[in-house]
């Protein structure tokens, strides 16, 4: 099934993808897709070389995380995800905090810097606005691990290490989205501009093992302190999962965007 | 309080520092602490000194902007705002705004889940029975509908001596689970065998919606539950009381 996805999708090309699927009047704000093969990731909720292979079917991603402007362009067309509008199981009382106003950028918010102070649910409606989707974890891990050429370089110190670093070092102004050098898939900013949402960011880091016992606290706690051997030299991942397994599905927090998949 | 405490205990000091740091720091504390539940934690303990100072100068610019007044909207969340669509053991459509007017207690389960979730049920039960209130009902849904059709949730809710008028035994679509098991706060994931890893939650709404009580983990002392079931009447506004 999702080699013929696969196949269909190199033989009709990205682009007739985004015309066939998106919404015409979304399109003014829909970004680039680009084309993510079928790989294998190894998830940190998996202990043990048995089951710690994860295959991901080919899928499409947008090429940068969606931006300020693109956001405004979705609140716009859809008033009751605006500021002050949207119900507050939806986002907490931060949620689009930086912007002047409903429909206002203003001088804390430029048009091409990646939209922050989302929630999941808004995250999840604007992709649905253009008839795409959040990234499951193991979708946006996948295209996380890969460099400029390689298609998984998380085994490669020097790649982990550069990752780590941007994670310690204090965040300044956001850059505008797209002005790093693209991964191999030709997605940008994959790493150094802001944390993303995904679609499961709320599935638990425990696999089937760890949930006999009779208390779901400590199956999580075992989970989550049992990563792997195999997964060790890949901490920056273990860092994603475990900012993850933080998040409420209303949070929104300065650093933390999203892009769209499909 | 909160599932993400076994988590962020489990980390070093230096890693919750880190994770703060990428994740927002000062802001993102603000915004854990606005959901109450991390008092005296690690993760607060962290957030409550920036961990870089050239990180907490460089949000100063906008972090503490006072925001406009929110016109008319409730501050807090209700659960009555999901747009999901369930259907119950009989085969009727449920909406979690259906619940208006009565107090509910929710939880999610599975019906062939060995482990925790028989633990979950006989919680709520005794929840049920030992509130002795009237007017409080229970919403469970599952996190496997494929499994859990409705003829099944009605031979369980049989085997369980469930009275169909106080219990709503729910299945809806994968994105309908998604959405109230974020809206609760649940964490799952399906295992490659098929079932499903989950964390133990029951929550108790009141009239309105609104979450007044979370129980967390099973085999747990119930009597806060207890009495907060006890305690919780419709308390809605007339204009919202009708069904």
């Amino acid at each position: 099934m999702s080699g013929r996805f696969a196949r269909l999708s190199a033989a009709l090309g990205v682009a007739l993808c985004v015309v066939a699927s998106a919404p015409s009047e979304a399109q003014s704000y829909a970004t680039r897709l680009v084309r993510v093969d079928e790989g294998v990731v190894f998830p940190f909720y998996g202990r043990g070389s048995a089951n710690a292979a994860v295959l991901v079917p080919a899928f499409q991603i947008e090429a940068t995380p969606v931006t300020n402007a693109q956001f405004l362009a979705f609140v716009r067309s859809t008033p009751r995800w605006q500021r002050g509008r949207v119900a507050r199981l939806f986002a907490d009382e931060r949620y689009l905090a930086h912007w002047a106003g409903p429909e206002t950028l203003g001088a804390a918010a430029r048009p091409n810097q990646p939209v922050t102070h989302v929630s999941w649910f808004a995250a999840r409606a604007y992709c649905s606005s253009l008839g795409r989707r959040l990234p499951s974890e193991h979708e946006w891990e996948l295209v996380a691990q890969a460099d400029a050429t390689r298609r998984d370089a998380s085994r490669d110190p020097a790649f982990v290490a550069q990752i780590l670093e941007w994670y310690s070092q204090p965040r300044g102004v956001l850059a505008d989205v797209g002005q790093r050098p693209a991964n191999r898939y030709g997605a940008h900013d994959m790493h150094g501009l802001v944390w993303e949402w995904v679609l499961d960011f709320n599935a638990v880091m425990v696999d089937a093992d760890n949930r006999q016992g009779g208390d779901a606290a400590s199956s999580q706690f075992c989970g989550g302190g049992s990563v792997a051997a195999r997964d060790s030299a890949d901490y920056a991942a273990f860092m994603r999962y475990a900012f993850r397994s933080s998040l409420q599905a209303a949070y929104t927090v300065p650093n933390l965007g999203f892009r769209c998949a499909q | 309080m909160t599932l993400r405490t076994p988590l962020l205990t489990s980390l070093s000091a230096s890693t919750l520092l880190l994770a703060l740091a990428c994740g927002g720091g000062e802001d993102a504390h603000e915004n854990h602490a606005a959901h109450g539940g991390h008092e005296g934690h690690a993760a607060t303990a962290a957030g409550d000194q920036p961990a870089d100072p050239a990180q907490h100068a460089a949000h100063g610019a906008h972090a503490h902007e006072p925001l406009p007044a929110l016109a008319g909207a409730d501050e807090r969340a209700s659960l009555f705002d999901l747009e999901s669509v369930f259907t119950d053991a009989d085969g009727a459509t449920v909406r979690f705004a259906d619940l208006r007017g009565k107090p509910t207690l929710v939880a999610m389960f599975y019906g062939s889940c060995t482990s925790i979730c028989p633990l979950i049920l006989t919680d709520l039960a005794n929840v049920l029975e030992q509130a002795n209130n009237p007017q409080l009902g229970v919403a469970v849904v599952t996190f496997d509908p494929e499994r859990d059709t409705a003829e099944n949730l009605r031979a369980l809710r049989t085997e369980r001596g469930f009275d169909p008028a106080k219990w709503k035994l729910l299945r809806g679509d994968d994105e309908a689970t998604r959405d109230l098991a974020m809206a609760l706060g649940v964490q799952y994931r399906r295992t490659p065998d098929g079932e499903f890893s989950h964390s133990a939650l029951i929550v108790l709404l009141d009239g309105e919606g609104h979450i007044v009580a979370r129980h967390e983990g099973v085999a747990q002392p119930l009597g806060e539950l207890v009495a907060a079931a006890r305690a919780a009447g419709a308390a809605a506004p007339p204009a919202a009381a009708a069904e």
